[in-house]
């Protein structure tokens, strides 16, 4: 409950219009626009800029039935402003929220950058494997297809199938005496 | 013939694991994404007949002879199983989950190969089967 509401959209005034925020972990304001429906682009803007700098883009997607995102960073812009947080950590942790929390199919999120790799490559490492996971995975996998033939080679005759248990049989090593 | 079966299996894993560096930085991430966008059980079910065509040979051997072109060929066919919305869990619950323990669900543990399930096949799966 506490992790809903702190993720939880609030709209502060901003130009006399209403527009939503996201309050992160730590407290901070996030301000962004979502504008449209459909496959939604997520952009972030680069120092000392804020989400407005997108504009032009946003309406052009906009206007070929994307839904098209942006955001202000933290001490940018309409974001909570102070002294604390002005790293690439922070940033990609807000990305990351703002995305997860807006993100309705993960699949179809286009990201695009402007001047600012910190926060999306750091946002893009949250869901990138290694190839050590990847040689994990394999070797498990033929664990498992090992383990599965002792424990088939373990089950009582009755258990095996008559078709099964002639080639089982078959394949047993023969016993010296 | 299932004892063939897991062998050829796992001769071909044996083949893929050394080559496990030839997957790309890009094509890490997309299988990251695919961990995090796709239920396990949507991959788990396309991952298994391919491995079992390369293992039997019934593909051409160059199809698969890597793993980079294994699990480039997986990022395609994923999406083509399950075009559209491809998870039917909460998107932020599954963006909050480790790639990796989400990764880990694509194989089973227990009959991992689904013989067990295969008609001819009369011992069935073991009590208590995990996947």
């Amino acid at each position: 409950m506490v992790l809903f509401l702190a993720r939880s959209t609030q709209f502060s005034e901003a130009g006399g219009s209403r527009c939503p925020t996201i309050t992160t972990k730590d407290g901070t304001e996030i301000f962004y626009k979502d504008w449209g429906s459909g496959q939604p682009i997520v952009v972030s803007h680069g120092w000392p800029l804020s989400s407005d700098d997108w504009d032009t883009q946003m309406l052009f997607f906009l206007n070929r039935g994307f839904r098209v995102i942006a955001y202000d960073r933290r001490c940018h812009g309409r974001s909570s402003q102070g002294a604390d947080g002005r790293d690439m950590d922070h940033y990609a942790d807000d990305l990351a929220a703002l995305t997860a929390h807006l993100r309705e199919d993960a699949s179809m999120a286009r990201e695009a950058t402007h001047n600012l790799d910190g926060p999306l490559k750091r946002a893009t490492m949250l869901t990138t494997i290694t190839h050590e996971d990847i040689r994990d995975l394999l070797t498990g996998f033929a664990a498992a297809i090992e383990l599965d033939q002792i424990r088939v080679d373990a089950l009582p005759p009755e258990k095996i199938s008559p078709g099964v248990q002639r080639q089982h049989v078959a394949r047993l090593p023969a016993r010296s005496s | 013939m299932w004892r063939g079966c897991r062998r050829d299996h796992l001769d071909f894993i044996n083949r893929l694991v050394p080559t496990v560096n030839t997957i790309s930085s890009s094509l890490l991430q997309e299988l990251g994404r695919l961990a995090v966008t796709y239920e396990p059980a949507i991959v788990r079910e396309a991952i298994v007949d391919p491995f079992a065509d390369a293992a039997y040979g019934l593909c051409p051997p160059e199809e698969f002879e890597t793993a980079a072109k294994f699990f480039g060929w997986l990022i395609k066919d994923a999406g083509c199983i399950a075009p559209g919305k491809p998870s039917n869990r909460d998107p932020r619950e599954l963006m909050m989950q480790d790639p990796r323990d989400l990764m880990r669900q694509w194989l089973s543990v227990t009959d991992p190969l689904r013989i067990a399930e295969d008609p001819e096949c009369g011992y069935g799966p073991p009590t208590g089967c995990v996947s």
